[in-house]
C-alpha cells in the first residue's frame, strides 16, 4: 500500500498554463483517453464551484442536464408515392443479412408522407467525480443520426464512435441499432455538450417522444413545429405532477439560423426525473411521460393526403404493406389436409392446426425493415419451419383456409402498450395473431403461445383490441378477457404427524396462466432432466422435503387441468418445548416481503390475475389438542384478496388460503396499501400452531 | 451454437485434408442409439491429426472434425434452431440430415487467405468474443424437427513455430486489459498434450480419433477407466494411431468428486524422439510409462539451464553450462529484486515468500510455457542465493491418480521443498494469491519425489503432511445489539477471520470488492518490460500551491472505490443472511494488503449493520419469531435427489473448520420457547455440525461449528457427507419463537 500512497500523492501535478489549471488524475480513468487522447483535463474554479453547487443542491445524482432541448420539424414529402410499396415487392425478398450491418435492411420501407427531423441539444455536467458517460443514440432503417457534435469543457471532442445491434436476443433480430461514445469525465465541473439531428423518412414511425432523459434534467424544452398543412394532434400521456409550460414561440427551421422563422409549440418542462426514477411499470408508455403525435393527414400541392386519421386509415396501411401477398398455399395444402384427415369436428380441426404450428414452428423473427409489418409468405414459414408472430399467424391462417374455414390475419397490441385504436398509429400495434371464425364467433389463434390450448388466451391479449382483416374491410374485435378464476393454483394437502415427520399427500392443480407457465417450463425441459427439475419444482429446492410418489396428468397434454398428486416427507418442521409442539404450516409465503417503493409513480405489473386456493389438512394425533391457531387474514378490495384462516375441526387443523390479485396491475396510488397488506400477510405466515403434546 | 463447437473431447490442435475412405465408411456404418432418455446424443463423431514436418525443428498439424449431433426432444430442436457462423478455422460447414437421410448444408466458409503452414497461435491473442457481432453472425435453422441431425465440420491448420515477439495483455495492478508487444521467450512450444475426459455434456454413441505422425514423433498415452486402445500402425513412413470408442453415457457433474478417478479419460502426448531434435523439446517424456529418472532429469536439467533456455538469463545469469552448475555472479534480476522488495524482510523465508509473490504476480508478462517448473527453477535458484535447504520435487494429487500412469510432464505438479527447521515448506501453488507456506488437502499423505540439484545425490521420497480440518477455516464473532425496542432494530457487528487456503479460497470473492492495486504489491518493478517506453508513463511531484479541489480528487477516487465496495458488501451481506432491511454502517478490512501472501496475516474485516428482519411479528401480538439460524448465512446447499445413486467416491480436499459465535440482546420479557431446537449435535464421518444457544443475562449466546473431517469416503456413504451439510442448512431456517412475558 505505501507505494500506492507515494503514487496518489506524487500523481497530484498542476502545470499552470495560460491560466488554466491542468490535473493529472489517479486511478482507472487515465486508461481511456477523455479526449483527443490526452490524459490532461483543464479545470477552472467557476465550473467546479458550479458543481459543488449542484451535487448538493441533487445529493443523489452523478451527472444531471442542466437543458436539454429538442425541436421537432416536419417536412412534406413531395415525391410521396404509395406505389413505392408495390414496386418493393416486386424486387425477390431475401433474408441475407450479410451486409446487414451496412444497409440496416435488404428491405426498405419506402419514404412516407411526412419527414420528421428531431433536433437534439444536451448540455450536462458532471456534479460528482468518476464518471463514465456513455452518448448512446439509436437508429434503424428508417431513422438516420446526422451532425453529430460533441464539447467537453468547451473543447470540440473526438470521439471513437461504437456501433452495436440493439437485437434484443438471438431470436429477435431486427435493424435497430445504436452508436456510442465513451466519455470519462474524472472530475465533478466537466460539462458535456452535445448535438444531433435525428432524420425520420416517414414520420409516423418516430411518433413518440419519451420526456424523461437518462439522467436528471433541470429544464428541458420541446418545440414542435406548427404547419397549417399538417393536420395533427399532441397527445400528453402520464403527465401526472410534471412542472411545465406550454406556449408558442418563434424558431428557425431544423434549428437552422440560415433559414426563415417559423411557429412552433413549446413545451418548458422543469426538474425532471430520469426514468430510473419512475419505477417498475407495465411498460414504458404506461411508465413515462410522453407526447404522443397522432399524425392525421398532410395537404401538399393542394392535394390532401391521409395518414392515420383512424382505423380505416391505419387499417389500409396494413394492407399497403402486405400488397402482393400470396400466399401459394398449395406448398401445405395436402400436408394440411392430411394432418386433420381423421378429425371430425371443425373445433378439433382447428386445434390440430393451431397445436402443429405451436409445436413446430420456431419463433425466430427476422423483423428488418418492412419485414417488421408485412407477414412472411405462409409458404415459406411452412419450409423453414421457424417465423414471427405474423409469419406464424399468415401460416395459421392460410393452412385453416386450405380446409374451409373463415381464417384472417388480426393485428394487434399487447398489455405491454398504453395506445389505443382512439388514437390511431403505429405505436398502438406490436404483435400479430390469427382468428378464425366458428360458430359466428371468433376463436383467436397465438401461435408464438407455445402450449396454450385453444379457446385459452395468454394475459397479455387478454381484452386487447384489436384489428381483423377481412379483405377490404376489416373489423376491430376484443379477446375475451378472463377473470382470476381462469388461473385458478389450486392445492390439497392433508398432513399427518409421524414422529419427527410431517406427511403430506398433495393434489395440485394449475389452470389458465399457472397452467401455461407450468407445462410450457416442463416440456421445454431436456427429457433427462424432466424428473429430476419437477422433483425440485415441488419441494422447491427445500433439502428438508422429500417428494414421493409423483403421479401427473398428461403434461403434454395443454388442454384441461394440469394435475400434480404426490406426497410429501417433511422435516425439520416441528418444533418441541418441554410441553408443546409448534408447528408452521406455511410453505409457500406469496407476496412475502412484497418491498417496492410505496412512492414509486407508475402502475405496478403483476403480469397476470393470481389467484391461490390452497387447503390444507391436518391431523392430529391423538391426545394432540390445540392450544393456539393465528388470527385470520382477511382483506378484501377490488384489486386484490387476501384470506387466510385456520379452524380446528374435530381432530383436524384446516388451513384455507385464499389469495386473489383481481386485475393484472396495481393503481400506483393502491401500492402503499398493499405493501401495508403483504406485511399482514408476512405475520401470518410467521404463525406457528401451538398444540399439546 | 457456438459453443458446440467447443465441446471437442480432445483438445489437440487441428487439420485439413480431403475424406479419407476411412472417414466415408465411418459415417455409412450402422449404429445404435442406446440413450434411450436422452435428449441429444453425439451419434458419430470423427477427429483426424495429422503431424507433418515443417523446416527441420517444427511441423504443420492439421486438424478434421466432424461431429453429428442427434435432437430428440422439442428442448434439443430449440437448442439448435439456431447456429453461429464459425470463421476462426480453415474450413467449417454444417448439414442437417434429416431422419428420412436427405442432407442440406446449412452453412459453408472456406478461409480462402487461410496461411498453408496454419495459424502460428503465438500471435493469436484470445480476446473476449464481440457479443454484438456473435448476435449478427447467427443463422436460423430451416425445417428442424425432433430426429434431425445436425453435423458440424471444419479443418483447421496450426503449426510449432513461434516468433520473436508475442502480443499479451497486461494487467499487473497498474494498467488493465493493454495488449502490447514482447519479447516472446517460449521457443519451446510444446507438442499436443492434454488431460481430457472422453465422455461430455452429451452421451456419445460412437467415436473415432486417429493420429497421423512422421516417424520422428510418437504418441504416449494413457486411457483411464476404459478398456480401449490405440491401434497402432505404419504406413508411408507415417505411424497411425486409431482409437474407437462407443456408448459413452453424459457426464454428470457430482459434488466432492475427482471424475478423473472413476470416468474415462485420457492423458496423452505427442513426444519428439529424435536425438537431433530433442534438444528443442525439454518438456516431455520420451518413453511411457515414464520412469522416476526421466522426470527427476527434467527438473534438475531446467534448473541448471542445460537445455538453455534464454528466458532464464535474465533472472539466472547462466548460459549454456555443464554440470554442475556454477553461478559467475549474481543475476541482475536477483540483484534489483533484493535492492527493491527485501530490504524489510528479516529472514530468508520472508525473502523467498516476496519472490514467490513476485512471480506469481508477474506471471502473465509470459506465461505460454514457464508455469509452474520455471518458477520452481527460479524460487530455486534464490533459495540457493539466500542460502536456504531446498529440494526439487515432483509430486501427483489425488485427483490425478498415481506416478505410473503419467505421460506429460503436464500431468505431474512440479514444486519446492525447502527444509525449514520447524516445518518443511511444500511449495507448489504459483497462482496469484497463494503463498509458501500453503498445505493442500489434495496433496495429503501422498507420496513426494525429492530431487536434489546435485546429480550425484539420490532422490528422496517423504509423504506430504496430513493437512487435517484445523488448518483452514474461518472464526467469526458477530454481536447484535438491540438499539430500538419498538421495532427490534439490531446492530450488528461481524467479525470474520479466514484461517489459512480459506483466505485464499474467499479471494476471487474480495477482489471483487477491491481494485486490484489494493490487493496486490504495489510494484514498481516491472521485470523487463518497459512501461517508459510503451505508455509515455510521466513523473509527478507535488507542489507546495495545489488547489484544495486538487486535493479531493485522490480523495474521490477512494470513496468512489469505498462506494463499490460496500455495494458489494451489501450485495454479500443480502445473499448471506437473506434479511430484506439490511442497511451499511460500515465496511472495514483490518489487513487489505499482502495477506494473501502472508502465512501470519489472516483476512479480517468488520461490518456494521442495522436490520429490523431479525426479530418477525405474526399473527399473534404476544408471540415472536427470531431467525436466529439466518445468523450463520446461507449454507452450503447439497440437494437430495438421487442421493443414493451416486457415481463417484467422494472426495473432499478442502478440510476446513467454521466456528462462529454470537451474543444477541434479547428483548427484554421476551421468553425464548424452545432454546433446546438450537442445541444440536451431527457428527459423521464427512464432518460435523454442532450448535449451543443459552440465555445468560439477558442475552443468547450461541456457538456455532462446522467441521469437514474427512478427505475420502466411498460414494456408498455418501449421507455421512450430506446428512451433516443438510443438518447445517436446516439450521439456517431454524426459528427461535419468543414469547411476551405481560
Amino acid at each position: 500500500m505505501k507505494y500506492q500512497k507515494l503514487i496518489y500523492l506524487s500523481s497530484i501535478l498542476i502545470i499552470l498554463s495560460c491560466s488554466k489549471y491542468k490535473v493529472y488524475i489517479p486511478g482507472n480513468f487515465e486508461r481511456r483517453p477523455v479526449f483527443n487522447a490526452n490524459e490532461e483535463i483543464d479545470l477552472n474554479p467557476t465550473k467546479i464551484s458550479d458543481a459543488a453547487y449542484y451535487a448538493e443542491e441533487y445529493p443523489n445524482e452523478r451527472v444531471i442536464y442542466k437543458l436539454v432541448k429538442v425541436q421537432v420539424d416536419f417536412t412534406i414529402n413531395d415525391a410521396y408515392d404509395s406505389s413505392a410499396y408495390l414496386k418493393l415487392y416486386e424486387k425477390e425478398k431475401t433474408t441475407d443479412i450479410e451486409n446487414k450491418k451496412d444497409k440496416l435492411t435488404t428491405r426498405p420501407v419506402p419514404d412516407g408522407q411526412l419527414f420528421m427531423n428531431t433536433h437534439n441539444n444536451y448540455s450536462a455536467i458532471a456534479i460528482k467525480d468518476y464518471i463514465d458517460y456513455p452518448i448512446v443514440l439509436h437508429y434503424n432503417s428508417m431513422t438516420k443520426i446526422k451532425d453529430f457534435e460533441v464539447r467537453i469543457d468547451q473543447n470540440e471532442a473526438i470521439l471513437e464512435k461504437n456501433d452495436e445491434t440493439s437485437d434484443g436476443d438471438e431470436y429477435f433480430k431486427t435493424d435497430s441499432r445504436y452508436e456510442y461514445y465513451n466519455i470519462d469525465l474524472p472530475v465533478r465541473g466537466s460539462e458535456i455538450e452535445y448535438k444531433y439531428n435525428e432524420f425520420c423518412r416517414d414520420a409516423k414511425f418516430s411518433s413518440v417522444i419519451y420526456l424523461p432523459e437518462r439522467n436528471f434534467a433541470i429544464k428541458k424544452i420541446v418545440t414542435v413545429a406548427l404547419n397549417n398543412l399538417i393536420d395533427y394532434e399532441i397527445v400528453e400521456m402520464n403527465f401526472g405532477d410534471l412542472k411545465f409550460m406550454k406556449d408558442t414561440v418563434e424558431g428557425h427551421v431544423n434549428n437552422d439560423y440560415s433559414l426563415s422563422k417559423k411557429k412552433y409549440l413549446r413545451y418548458t418542462f422543469y426538474n425532471l426525473n430520469s426514468m430510473s426514477k419512475y419505477g417498475r411499470g407495465r411498460g414504458p408508455s404506461y411508465s413515462y411521460p410522453l407526447l404522443y403525435f397522432q399524425l392525421k393527414r398532410v395537404k401538399n400541392n393542394n392535394k390532401t393526403s391521409n395518414i392515420l386519421r383512424n382505423t380505416d386509415d391505419l387499417y389500409e396501411w396494413y394492407k399497403l404493406v402486405s400488397t402482393n401477398l400470396k400466399n401459394d398455399t398449395s406448398v401445405f395444402a395436402s400436408f394440411t389436409k392430411n394432418l386433420v384427415k381423421d378429425k371430425k369436428t371443425d373445433l378439433d380441426k382447428i386445434k390440430t392446426v393451431y397445436y402443429w404450428v405451436q409445436d413446430n414452428i420456431r419463433y425466430i423473427a427476422f423483423e428488418d425493415g418492412i419485414a417488421g409489418f408485412r407477414a412472411e409468405e405462409s409458404a415459406e414459414v411452412f419450409k423453414k419451419k421457424y417465423g414471427d408472430c405474423k409469419g406464424m399467424a399468415n401460416l395459421t391462417k392460410s393452412m385453416l383456409n386450405v380446409l374451409g374455414f373463415d381464417a384472417r390475419m388480426v393485428i394487434i397490441g399487447t398489455k405491454h402498450l398504453n395506445f389505443s385504436y382512439e388514437k390511431p398509429g403505429l405505436p398502438v400495434d406490436n404483435h400479430a395473431i390469427c382468428a378464425v371464425k366458428l360458430n359466428g364467433k371468433f376463436l383467436f389463434l397465438d401461435g408464438t403461445e407455445n402450449y396454450c390450448a385453444i379457446n385459452e388466451y395468454a394475459n397479455r391479449i387478454q381484452g386487447r383490441q384489436c384489428i381483423v382483416e377481412n379483405g377490404e374491410k376489416y373489423s376491430v374485435e376484443t379477446v375475451p378477457e378472463f377473470d382470476y378464476l381462469y388461473n385458478e393454483n389450486k392445492r390439497i394437502s392433508n398432513l399427518k404427524i409421524e414422529n419427527q415427520l410431517l406427511v403430506a399427500q398433495v393434489k395440485q392443480t394449475y389452470k389458465g396462466e399457472s397452467k401455461l407457465d407450468f407445462i410450457r417450463s416442463y416440456n421445454y425441459l431436456n427429457s433427462e432432466n424432466k424428473d429430476e427439475l419437477l422433483y425440485h419444482y415441488l419441494n422447491d429446492n427445500d433439502v428438508n422435503i422429500k417428494v414421493k410418489n409423483i403421479k401427473t396428468s398428461d403434461l403434454s397434454n395443454r388442454e384441461g387441468t394440469v394435475e400434480l398428486n404426490y406426497q410429501l416427507d417433511i422435516k425439520n418442521r416441528i418444533i418441541e418445548t418441554n410441553n408443546q409442539i409448534l408447528i408452521n404450516l406455511e410453505f409457500e409465503r406469496e407476496f412475502e416481503g412484497f418491498n417496492i417503493d410505496s412512492n414509486q409513480k407508475v402502475d405496478f405489473d403483476f403480469d397476470q390475475k393470481h389467484f391461490y386456493d390452497f387447503t390444507t389438512t391436518l391431523t392430529l394425533n391423538a391426545g394432540q389438542k390445540v392450544l393456539k391457531l393465528p388470527k385470520p387474514v382477511q382483506i378484501d378490495n377490488e384489486f386484490y384478496t387476501f384470506n387466510l384462516e385456520m379452524k380446528q375441526v374435530g381432530n383436524t387443523i384446516i388451513y384455507q388460503k385464499t389469495i386473489i390479485t383481481k386485475k393484472d396491475y396495481l393503481p400506483k396510488e393502491k401500492i402503499k396499501q398493499f405493501v401495508k397488506d403483504c406485511s399482514e400477510l408476512s405475520h401470518f405466515y410467521n404463525s406457528y400452531i401451538f398444540l399439546s403434546k | 451454437m457456438k459453443k458446440l463447437f467447443i465441446i471437442i473431447l480432445f483438445i489437440f490442435s487441428v487439420n485439413s485434408q480431403a475424406q479419407s475412405e476411412k472417414e466415408i465408411q465411418y459415417f455409412k456404418q450402422e449404429i445404435k442409439d442406446t440413450f434411450k432418455k436422452s435428449s441429444i446424443v453425439i451419434l458419430r463423431q470423427w477427429k483426424e491429426i495429422k503431424y507433418s514436418n515443417l523446416g527441420t525443428f517444427d511441423y504443420v498439424i492439421e486438424t478434421r472434425y466432424r461431429i453429428q449431433y442427434q435432437l430428440k426432444d422439442i428442448a434439443a430442436t430449440e437448442m439448435f434452431k439456431t447456429i453461429s457462423k464459425y470463421k476462426d478455422v480453415k474450413k467449417a460447414m454444417v448439414k442437417q440430415i434429416k431422419p428420412i437421410g436427405t442432407e442440406k448444408i446449412i452453412y459453408e466458409f472456406e478461409d480462402k487467405s487461410y496461411p498453408k503452414d496454419g495459424i502460428n497461435n503465438d500471435d493469436v491473442f484470445d480476446e473476449e468474443e464481440d457479443e454484438d457481432q456473435s448476435k449478427e453472425d447467427e443463422i436460423a435453422l430451416e425445417d428442424i424437427e425432433v430426429g434431425d441431425i445436425i453435423e458440424y465440420q471444419y479443418e483447421m491448420i496450426d503449426n510449432t513455430k513461434t516468433n520473436a515477439n508475442k502480443k499479451i495483455l497486461i494487467n499487473n495492478g497498474k494498467f488493465e486489459n493493454n495488449l502490447v508487444s514482447v519479447k516472446n521467450y517460449n521457443i519451446f512450444k510444446p507438442l499436443s498434450h492434454n488431460s481430457a475426459m472422453l465422455n461430455g455434456k452429451f452421451s456419445i454413441v460412437s467415436s473415432f480419433l486417429t493420429y497421423q505422425l512422421p516417424k520422428d514423433l510418437k504418441l504416449n498415452y494413457h486411457i483411464f477407466n476404459h478398456p480401449a486402445n490405440f491401434v497402432v500402425s505404419e504406413k508411408n513412413q507415417s505411424k497411425i494411431y486409431e482409437l474407437s470408442l462407443s456408448n459413452l453415457a453424459e457426464y454428470q457433474e457430482e459434488e466432492m468428486s475427482y471424475p478423473y478417478l472413476t470416468y474415462p479419460n485420457i492423458s496423452y502426448m505427442v513426444v519428439q524422439t529424435n536425438p537431433s531434435k530433442i534438444q528443442n523439446h525439454p518438456f516431455q517424456f520420451v518413453n511411457y510409462p515414464v520412469s522416476e529418472k526421466e522426470i527427476t532429469d527434467l527438473i534438475r536439467n531446467l534448473y541448471l539451464n542445460k537445455n538453455y533456455i534464454s528466458h532464464f538469463n535474465f533472472y539466472l545469469n547462466t548460459k549454456t553450462s555443464s554440470t554442475p552448475f556454477v553461478e559467475s555472479k549474481l543475476s541482475d534480476f536477483f540483484k534489483s529484486f533484493d535492492k527493491t522488495f527485501t530490504k524489510k524482510s528479516k529472514t530468508n523465508l520472508e525473502k523467498l515468500n516476496l519472490m514467490h509473490e513476485y512471480l506469481t504476480n508477474n506471471n502473465e508478462i509470459n506465461d505460454f510455457q514457464f508455469g509452474v517448473l520455471a518458477e520452481t527453477v527460479i524460487l530455486a535458484r534464490y533459495c540457493k542465493h539466500l542460502g536456504l535447504k531446498f529440494k526439487l520435487m515432483a509430486c501427483q494429487p489425488k485427483f490425478n491418480g498415481n506416478y505410473e500412469n503419467i505421460v506429460s510432464p503436464y500431468d505431474l505438479y512440479w514444486g519446492l521443498y525447502v527444509d525449514n527447521q520447524s516445518e518443511p515448506l511444500f511449495i507448489t501453488n504459483f497462482t496469484k494469491s497463494s503463498n509458501i507456506y500453503q498445505k493442500f488437502g489434495y496433496f495429503s499423505g501422498t507420496k513426494v519425489i525429492l530431487i536434489d540439484a546435485d546429480p550425484n545425490i539420490a532422490n528422496q521420497t517423504v509423504l506430504y503432511p496430513v493437512v487435517d480440518s484445523k488448518t483452514n477455516g474461518m472464526d467469526e464473532k458477530t454481536i447484535l445489539k438491540l438499539i430500538n425496542k419498538d421495532s427490534f432494530e439490531y446492530q450488528v457487528h461481524v467479525n470474520p477471520i479466514y484461517r489459512g487456503n480459506n483466505k485464499q479460497s474467499i479471494s476471487s470473492n474480495i477482489s471483487n470488492y477491491f481494485y486490484i492495486e489494493e490487493l496486490y504489491t504495489f510494484s514498481p518493478f516491472f521485470g523487463y518490460i518497459n512501461y517508459d517506453v510503451i505508455f509515455d508513463w510521466k513523473t509527478f511531484k507535488d507542489t507546495a500551491e495545489i488547489y484544495p479541489e486538487f486535493r479531493r480528487i485522490p480523495q474521490s477516487l477512494k470513496e468512489l472505490r469505498k462506494r463499490n465496495k460496500n455495494y458489494n458488501m451489501i450485495d454479500d451481506l443480502y445473499s448471506d443472511y437473506e434479511f430484506e432491511d439490511i442497511r451499511l454502517d460500515s465496511f472495514v478490512v483490518t489487513k487489505e494488503d499482502g495477506f494473501e501472501d502472508k502465512e501470519s496475516e489472516n483476512f479480517e474485516y468488520n461490518v456494521y449493520f442495522k436490520t429490523k428482519s431479525l426479530i418477525k411479528k405474526t399473527s399473534d401480538a404476544n408471540i415472536f419469531v427470531m431467525s436466529l439460524g439466518r445468523l450463520v448465512t446461507t449454507q452450503f446447499s447439497i440437494s437430495n435427489y438421487k442421493a443414493d445413486e451416486r457415481k463417484t467416491d467422494i472426495h473432499n480436499s478442502h478440510l476446513r473448520t467454521i466456528q462462529w459465535s454470537f451474543e444477541i440482546d434479547l428483548p427484554k420479557n421476551m421468553k425464548p420457547l424452545n432454546i433446546n431446537s438450537f442445541n444440536q449435535s451431527i457428527k459423521t464421518k464427512g464432518g460435523e455440525f454442532i450448535s449451543k444457544l443459552e440465555e445468560k443475562n439477558g442475552k443468547l449466546i450461541m456457538t456455532v461449528t462446522k467441521a469437514y473431517t474427512t478427505h475420502f469416503l466411498p460414494k456408498n456413504e455418501w449421507s455421512e457427507m450430506v446428512d451433516f451439510l443438510q443438518a447445517a442448512i436446516s439450521f439456517y431456517n431454524l426459528e427461535l419463537i419468543l414469547e411476551k412475558q405481560n
